[in-house]
């Protein structure tokens, strides 16, 4: 029963709605190019299992040695195969999932290979289960790196130098980085394919997501983070504008860096990166906004050292995060979209670089202003914090 | 100076706590003394704006916990629950209290040896 449990709620892990976010897009574009087809539909249930079972899967590769070896094995032998022989498994599965697609019963295939991934990891589990397993604990180890060079930035240096110990010393923020270098290749997806490169709304949104992964997972938890102490930083010599401040700044490095990381999309053409360019500034001067605007209203607490997979930790993923997707994802596009529409050319990434423009020179007054929406729910925020 | 006005706070419907007024001057040595539930921890609580009172006034230096940040500027406290921040080891905890004030690490150092 309680495997039984833990699995089902691994299930509603935020981390298997990542797969949406590559399969979504293209999905949509494919129902406005070839109508709602069931066709359409046989795709996208298809490739949404088989995340569901990669979920299973790289639980028994993270637990399991024997799995994570042969898996390494049989990708090294996939690859040996894939570059030295004439056989392709990309194009031998993208004729699978073709196929599959053209029979929508097939969706039976992928059910049954979803159903086998679960009970394999419910006897995995069954196998080593007990009550107090939760109270191993392991020892500890602390990474030790000078951050003297934030010593010139004041009192903003002070919090960025305890961010920067958050996120490389704890389990669930080093998750959210791993994941931001992934968002660096969102973009592969979309401009290695003609027919996508062409589409400018698809085009823009890959382009968000490649400089906004770390401001958009970080900052959208923002103030949880801080959750496991939050009382103490609320007593300490600093005000919400400060800690809000911070958290922005960080936010505002990331796209910067992530901005000098993608410079391979140059290979691209210039064009790409241009737009990628233009994003980041989206990203900095309205999306790092809105995502600090949106963690205003999340009670949810972080256990820093607690994975956030399937098994624990479910509860950071609130439906009030959910709900401010809309406006993240949706924002951006519609300002794009809308000057698109009325002057045409290159419209649609003026205003998403004059908005982001406005919002880098406002941001005082935008800083101020979301610390007095912060302060108006102090009480509840210490309160949720404290009781979880 | 912390000055308290008719200040109440409820869990629920449960009164835990009821000052009509008290003034703690500064410099004075103040010891709160109750039995469990007694609403110690809560008046802590509230001089600190950690929680929010459902009746009354706190003033700490003549400025309104709740209205203002400033007070923080010059008080200090801890409390047993949710005071450390676990990834910092005692150092680096007491640095970053330190340089929220305005210390720096040698003077920080020169107080604790």
């Amino acid at each position: 029963m309680i495997i039984n449990n833990l699995l089902f709620r691994s299930l509603l892990s935020p981390f298997n709605f990542i797969p949406w976010l590559l399969y979504f897009p293209v999905a949509v574009v494919r129902i406005i190019e070839e109508g709602m087809g069931l066709n359409s539909f046989v795709w996208f249930f298809q490739l949404l299992f088989f995340s569901l079972i990669l979920n299973f899967l790289i639980f028994l590769i993270n637990k399991n040695t024997k799995v994570l070896i042969t898996s390494l094995a049989l990708m090294a032998i996939g690859i040996g195969i894939e570059i030295y022989s004439e056989f392709s498994f990309y194009k031998n599965f993208a004729k699978a999932i073709y196929w599959a697609e053209q029979y929508p019963l097939s969706v039976l295939i992928a059910i049954f290979l979803l159903a086998i991934s679960y009970k394999a990891v419910y006897q995995f589990l069954k196998a080593r289960f007990y009550l107090d397993m939760g109270l191993a604990k392991k020892p500890e180890k602390m990474l030790r790196l000078g951050f003297s060079f934030l010593g010139g930035y004041g009192r903003l240096g002070v919090f960025l130098k305890n961010d920067l110990r958050l996120l490389l010393r704890n389990t669930r923020p080093k998750q959210i980085l791993l994941f931001s270098v992934m968002f660096l290749f969102y973009g592969l997806v979309f401009f290695t394919t003609e027919i996508y490169k062409e589409n400018s709304l698809l085009v823009i949104f890959a382009s968000l997501f490649i400089t906004a992964g770390f401001s958009m997972t970080y900052g959208q938890q923002v103030p949880a983070w801080d959750s496991e102490y939050f009382g103490f930083l609320m007593t300490q010599n600093l005000t919400y504008r400060e800690y809000l401040e911070s958290k922005w700044r960080l936010m505002a490095v990331s796209v910067f860096l992530s901005l000098i990381l993608s410079s391979f999309y140059l290979l691209f053409g210039w064009k790409i990166y241009l737009i990628i360019m233009t994003t980041a500034i989206y990203n900095i001067g309205v999306g790092s906004f809105v995502n600090l605007y949106s963690g205003a209203f999340n009670r949810v607490p972080i256990k820093l050292n607690v994975k956030a997979n399937t098994f624990s930790n479910t509860k950071a993923f609130s439906l009030t995060q959910l709900l401010f997707t809309i406006p993240k994802l949706g924002l951006p596009i519609f300002i794009f979209f809308i000057a698109d529409f009325i002057w045409g050319g290159k419209a649609g990434l003026f205003s998403l670089a004059f908005f982001g423009g406005l919002g880098i020179v406002f941001k005082h007054y935008i800083l101020n202003h979301l610390a007095k929406i912060y302060t108006l729910g102090k009480h509840k925020t210490i309160a949720a914090f404290t009781k979880n | 100076m912390i000055r308290i006005n008719n200040l109440s706070k409820k869990y629920d419907d449960k009164q835990v706590l009821n000052i009509e007024n008290l003034v703690i001057e500064k410099g004075e040595r103040f010891g709160l003394v109750g039995n469990n539930g007694a609403g110690k921890t809560t008046l802590f609580n509230l001089i600190l704006d950690l929680v929010k009172p459902h009746t009354g006034d706190i003033y700490n230096k003549d400025i309104s916990v709740s209205e203002s940040e400033l007070w923080k500027k010059h008080t200090s406290a801890f409390i047993d629950e949710s005071f450390l921040i676990g990834y910092l080891s005692p150092e680096e905890y007491l640095n970053f209290v330190a340089e929220l004030r305005g210390v720096n690490e040698e003077q920080l150092k020169s107080w604790i040896h």
